[in-house]
């Protein structure tokens, strides 16, 4: 069996920095896999991303396919990879249309007319998404939650096996933060995506992910299922934030909440008493 | 698929290319239009008239029209390139640097090699890009080109060349008129020479920029998204640069400075046409062309007998254009 995704003993430094912004990470991927990325500020989440998708010169290897990244060219990576950052802006407006047509880019001639193929994946697209009323709207008439479902419109249209969310969420609201993680798992069902997502908010990266990874200082600090690796101590050791990590009774997420109280310690052990 | 803006605009075509043509009948002396046309399909007219619109005339008026599209089609795409509505040759100090190198080529050949002066357009060209460079890594913040540092930059290269250029004349020909001439454009002289060249380069820049169209329109998000969607985002940003230098560096040298177009037209052809690069580069090509021809018949007829300097029938309409692009532009963000 072919390995989909391999990073092994990946390390970047910026230049003028001389500390290494991911030092020596090492993990694997499979394919139909969700992976949550979590980590503070500057941990590293964001250049782990770049160097999957080529667009930093990092040391080791990247194997995705069984094929180093470095070696696969730009086009070919973008019919593979597609990524949803934490806002689109165009500096022009247009049409919704539009956008989600750009995600054919890759796969267009140089004039970039439309094949069969293409309308297809941009059909599938607003359909998976609900979006066909918004279709002749411009971008920047939608509100923010819009926006950024149709940026995700535009990658579905790109049709990669691989999704790089790199905190698509953090500038919405629960209600299409939930709307654009509830497609993301759609889509990973239907087609067998695969997805690696940074979070800045823990339990949505607990309630998403098969998998998390917690990176600290640009090191992998802890890797496994959200309720081996999401624990009272970890948070404190990597985020330096006092917490209480609480299992829904539900379905066994497990949810972080903040302690801003000093006696919140007694305060959740009564809850957890009359709920467990 | 075509949509309805892409049908606009092709309908439009045909009564812009006849506006266009009957710009000619205007100028010191009035030619009815008919009698044009006639001239034009090879009819028999007065041989004064057909002279005026034949060797004269025509040949100013396609002058325009190849260097509006050229300075236009520029504009547009440094725009999208930039990420910046405020982009344009003009702006960016590409046009002084190119009309410094094709002075300093004059200026050697009139006082040292005469064979020089063909090399002018090689010499604009270089000096455009050294103006670009400059504008460009002074500008850079970051990684990132923020609207006011890359105008401001602009504003100074603009100068730093503008000075040389005056510096230039004055110390080659001791003639202070001839200034105008660079600094503020005219397609006075135009000869078919000049026709062919600025033809030829236009026309080119025009495919070239379609053929890059979808690129154009990813890098309108940003590099990286465009980087996303397989664009080789650094290449496309090399040739643009130069086959943007290059041709306005040919525009320059045949007719000097002309501001403001390559800012205003690809902005009035989004709004007419959308953004769309497909539409919005052939688009910007005729209406920039369009735009210099109507500037040069009001610059060359209403004030007979002396003639305006194109450039300041430009910068009279684009400044308020500018102001109202950058106003606009400061509220959205």
């Amino acid at each position: 069996m072919f390995e989909f995704l391999k990073i092994e003993n990946v390390s970047y430094s910026y230049p003028k920095s001389s500390k290494n912004a991911i030092d020596k990470v090492n993990f694997t991927v499979r394919k139909g896999e969700i992976i949550g990325v979590i980590g503070p500020n500057g941990s590293g989440k964001t250049t782990l991303m770049k160097s999957i998708l080529n667009m930093i010169d990092y040391k080791g290897n990247i194997k995705f396919y069984d094929q180093e990244i470095k070696k696969i060219s730009r086009r070919s990576l973008s019919k593979k990879i597609g990524v949803v950052a934490q806002e689109f802006a165009p500096i022009y407006d247009m049409k919704v249309s539009e956008i989600v047509e750009m995600g054919r880019t890759p796969y267009t001639n140089l004039f970039g007319d439309l094949s069969q193929e293409d309308k297809k994946h941009i059909e599938f697209a607003f359909e998976d998404l609900n979006i066909h009323h918004l279709k002749d709207r411009t971008f920047y008439s939608l509100s923010g939650g819009e926006r950024q479902i149709v940026y995700v419109a535009k990658v579905f249209a790109q049709n990669p096996d691989l999704f790089l969310l790199d905190e698509a969420t953090v500038h919405l609201d629960i209600g299409n933060a939930q709307h654009l993680l509830l497609k993301m798992k759609e889509r990973v069902k239907k087609f067998g995506s695969t997805v690696i997502s940074t979070f800045h908010d823990i339990n949505q990266a607990s309630a998403f992910s098969d998998r998390i990874i917690i990176m600290k200082s640009g090191k992998i600090y802890a890797m496994g299922d959200p309720e081996m690796v999401l624990t009272k101590d970890m948070i404190e050791e990597v985020y330096g934030a006092n917490c209480e990590v609480i299992k829904d009774p539900r379905n066994g997420t497990v949810n972080v909440f903040m302690d801003l109280e000093d006696n919140s310690d007694a305060f959740f052990c009564d809850v957890l008493k009359k709920y467990s | 698929m075509k949509n309805s803006r892409e049908k606009i605009f092709w309908i439009a075509l045909p009564f812009i290319l006849i506006f266009i043509l009957a710009n000619i009948a205007f100028g010191p002396v009035y030619i009815p239009v008919l009698e044009v046309f006639k001239a034009l399909v090879g009819m028999k007219v007065p041989s004064t008239d057909k002279i005026i619109i034949l060797q004269l005339r025509l040949p100013r008026i396609l002058l325009g029209l190849g260097v509006g599209a050229a300075l236009s089609v520029t504009g547009n795409a440094f725009q999208a390139m930039l990420k910046n509505p405020l982009a344009d040759p003009y702006i960016l100090g590409v046009s002084s640097g190119a009309a410094f190198g094709a002075i300093l080529a004059n200026v050697i050949a009139q006082l040292y090699y005469p064979n020089f002066v063909f090399y002018m357009w090689i010499f604009a060209f270089v000096f455009g890009l050294v103006a670009t460079s400059l504008t460009y890594f002074v500008s850079r913040r970051g990684g990132k080109l923020p609207a006011t540092e890359l105008i401001l930059s602009g504003v100074i290269v603009n100068l730093m060349f503008g000075a040389g250029v005056t510096f230039l004349i004055v110390y080659g020909w001791r003639d202070v008129q001839v200034t105008s001439f660079w600094l503020l454009g005219s397609l006075s002289g135009a000869g078919w020479h000049d026709v062919i060249l600025v033809g030829i380069s236009s026309v080119a820049s025009v495919v070239f920029f379609m053929s890059i169209s979808k690129y154009l329109n990813a890098m309108v998000a940003g590099e990286e998204e465009a980087a996303y969607l397989g664009v080789n985002v650094e290449m496309m940003k090399l040739m643009i640069f130069v086959v943007g230098t290059l041709v306005t560096a040919i525009a320059v040298s045949t007719s000097g400075i002309i501001g403001f177009v390559g800012l205003i037209m690809p902005h009035m052809s989004r709004r007419l046409f959308g953004s769309d690069h497909k539409i919005s580069m052939p688009a910007s090509a005729i209406l920039g062309g369009t735009f210099i021809v109507a500037c040069d018949t009001v610059a060359r007829t209403a004030f007979t007998p002396s003639e305006m300097p194109i450039g300041t029938i430009t910068a009279l309409i684009g400044a308020p254009i500018f102001i109202y692009i950058l106003r606009r532009r400061v509220q959205n963000v």
